[in-house]
Formats: structure tokens, sequence, C-alpha cells
């Protein structure tokens, strides 16, 4: 399967498909025992473990299916994250991390700790996360699970703008239908003949 | 915030395991700072000093390896994430070989104190001594085992599978 740059695109399937795994392996956190995956024109298996980490930090913005924010820090530290991975100037970090906030309609928390956080906003959080680096490729396991009607309302609009005005690559697991409309392609993913069905959006 | 904000943020909590470090590093040095101050085999002195000083540094560093593993155990799920979201792996290991030698080092500081004031306590009873050459070498002793323990568990951490433990 070949997902171009600039694409929005949406792998759908039931539970244990393998959604979760094709997110892990385009990222890099998990190898393929068979065949290979190239993530911008490169073979992951084939890069050093140090290339694979920066191509991660800079070019890759991932949201969990579990959110997995870090207990210690708070909101706006979590979004700070990535930038400090990816080398972001460190003067920098904090407005970038805050305007994201803004964006996604967390800013009144920024400073609370995830303990704090309902489910929703955790998500909120993990989303702000993933885009604070502005990463070439959006990878969204499962991202609309823990949010209420009002707030997938205000993501599918700036998941969309993302892709479009940024021309940035999306690649969104999802089981829900309303999200993958959202995208041009949708890819489904079936078991156990693991078949890969393309279908044009 | 910067890796140095982060870091601090790691090795400022001194949870149950890291007392326990703390304390065990701690027992380990007063016992060989008192065993190492005994005058009675002076006709062999010097290997005598090293054999303590060798059996000091296998203690403290499996006291501590064992804590800072219980430390990894608890902390998996966040090295994952922290390890996705794309840190490097000399981040992970700087957590916890920062860690470990801060816990040893206390330990160590504790232990000669109270090794110290065990062997003064106990002078007029054993003819014992105390050189700084001595108080030295039993904080080398403390500070090696830290970091070989913290150098064994930060390899290990560096190198968990991140899919698995962001799964879990």
């Amino acid at each position: 399967m070949t997902v171009k740059s600039g694409e929005f695109v949406a792998v759908t399937g039931p539970t244990g498909t393998g959604k979760t795994t094709l997110i892990n392996l385009i990222s890099g956190l998990d190898f393929p025992t068979k065949g290979s995956v190239e993530v911008f024109g490169k073979d992951l298996s084939k890069l050093t473990e140090s290339e694979r980490v920066s191509i991660r930090a800079k070019k890759i913005g991932i949201v969990f299916q579990k959110s997995h924010l870090l207990s210690r820090l708070s909101v706006i530290e979590n979004v700070e994250l990535p930038l400090i991975f990816s080398g972001s100037p460190e003067e920098d970090r904090e407005e970038i991390a805050a305007e994201m906030l803004e964006l996604i309609g967390l800013s009144k928390k920024k400073h609370l700790f995830p303990s704090s956080l309902s489910a929703g906003e955790i998500r909120k959080a993990a989303i702000a996360r993933a885009l604070a680096t502005d990463p070439a490729l959006l990878l969204l396991d499962e991202p609309t699970s823990d949010l209420d009607t009002s707030t997938i309302d205000i993501l599918l609009p700036l998941l969309r703008g993302y892709n479009y005005l940024h021309n940035r690559t999306i690649l969104l697991a999802t089981n829900s239908l309303k999200l993958a409309k959202l995208a041009s392609r949708e890819i489904r993913l079936r078991w156990p003949e693991l078949v890969v069905e393309a279908i044009q959006g | 915030m910067n890796t140095a904000d982060l870091l601090f943020r790691y090795i400022k909590e001194l949870g149950v395991e890291s007392s326990l470090g703390v304390v065990g590093a701690a027992a380990s040095i007063t016992i060989c700072l008192v065993a190492a101050s005994t005058r009675q085999i002076e006709s062999n002195a010097s290997a005598y000093q090293f054999a303590v000083s060798s059996m000091g540094f296998l203690i403290v560093a499996t006291l501590l390896s064992l804590c800072m593993m219980s430390e990894l155990l608890l902390k998996r799920q966040e090295i994952g994430i922290l390890r996705a979201l794309g840190a490097e792996r000399r981040v992970v290991m700087a957590i916890f070989l920062s860690k470990s030698i801060l816990i040893g080092t206390l330990g160590s500081i504790a232990g000669i104190a109270l090794g110290c004031v065990f062997t003064f306590i106990t002078h007029a009873i054993g003819q014992q001594y105390q050189s700084v050459e001595l108080i030295l070498r039993m904080l080398t002793v403390g500070s090696a085992g830290s970091i070989a323990a913290g150098l064994y568990v930060a390899i290990r951490a560096s190198r968990i599978n991140i899919a698995e433990t962001i799964r879990g």
C-alpha cells in the first residue's frame, strides 16, 4: 500500500485487523516480520536507530490510541515534549505549545496536570502535542474515541484544514464512518486475509 | 522546558525504590568502612583492603541494580512514550544513570558518616583507625557501584520495545 505526500487517508477495519500495528510500523516503533516500510522515501529497516528517531521527532506527529500524556508534566509541558526532541529553539517552545492548546480549545487548562482533565480533554491535549512540531505526516489512532460530538465537530475541520491548507499527509486509523468520510481515500483492513482495499473518496 | 528540566523531573522524585537504594548503599558502605578499618590483618593489609572494596562494589552495584530495575518497571510506559515522541536513547540513559549516581552518592555519604561514627564508638574495643584515604576509597566504591548499576539499567531502559510499552 502507498500513501502519497499530501494525502488524507483513513484506515478502517474491525478491531484486531492491524490498524495500530500499521501506525507503529510507519512511525518506526515496530518492525515488519515480512516486507518493508518506506517513509519519506527511506526504508526504515535500513536506517540507523538515530535516523529513525530523528524522522519521528521532526517529521511525524502521533496521536496514540490511549493518548499517553505524561502524568508528571503539566498539559503545556506535555505539548512541549516533541518540540524538545525535534530541536525547536527553547525560547519558542512554550509559545508554540500555548498556540496549539489555544487552537484545540484547551488554553484555560494548560497549567493543569493530566490527572485533573477529563478523557476528552486528555485526547485534545494529545492532538495538540502531535501537531506541535507541524509534522509532515500526522498519524492518528482512533483520535475521536474519547471525544464528545462538539469536540469532534471542532477536530474534523482542523484535520481537513491541516491536510488541505498546509499540504500535510494524514493517516487516520478509525472505526468512525463520519471521520473516514473526511479522508480523500479509505483503506480497509480485513482479518485474516489482511486484504487491503483502496476506495477513492 | 528543556532536556535538563525533563531529567530533573525524573531524578528529583525519590520514591520508595530510591529510598531503599539509598539505605542499602549506606548500609553496605558502613559495613565495608568498618571492616576496612580494622588493623587485625596488617601483614596483608593491601590485599585485605582490596577484598573489602571489591565486596563493597559488588554489593552496592547489585542492590542499586535491583532498585533501578524496579524503577524501570514502574516507568516502563513513560519511557516508551518519551521514545515514541522522539527522545533519543541517550536521554533515557541519562535519566537512569544520573538517578543511580545520585542514589549511590547519597548512600555512600550516609554510609561513610555512619561508618565513622560506628568506628569512633567502638574504637576502645577493636583498635580501629580511620583515614582520609580510606574514606575516599569507600566513596569511590559507592560511586563506581552506582555507575555500574546505572549503566546496566540505563542500557536496558534505552532498548525497551516501544510499541509493546505504549500498547500496554
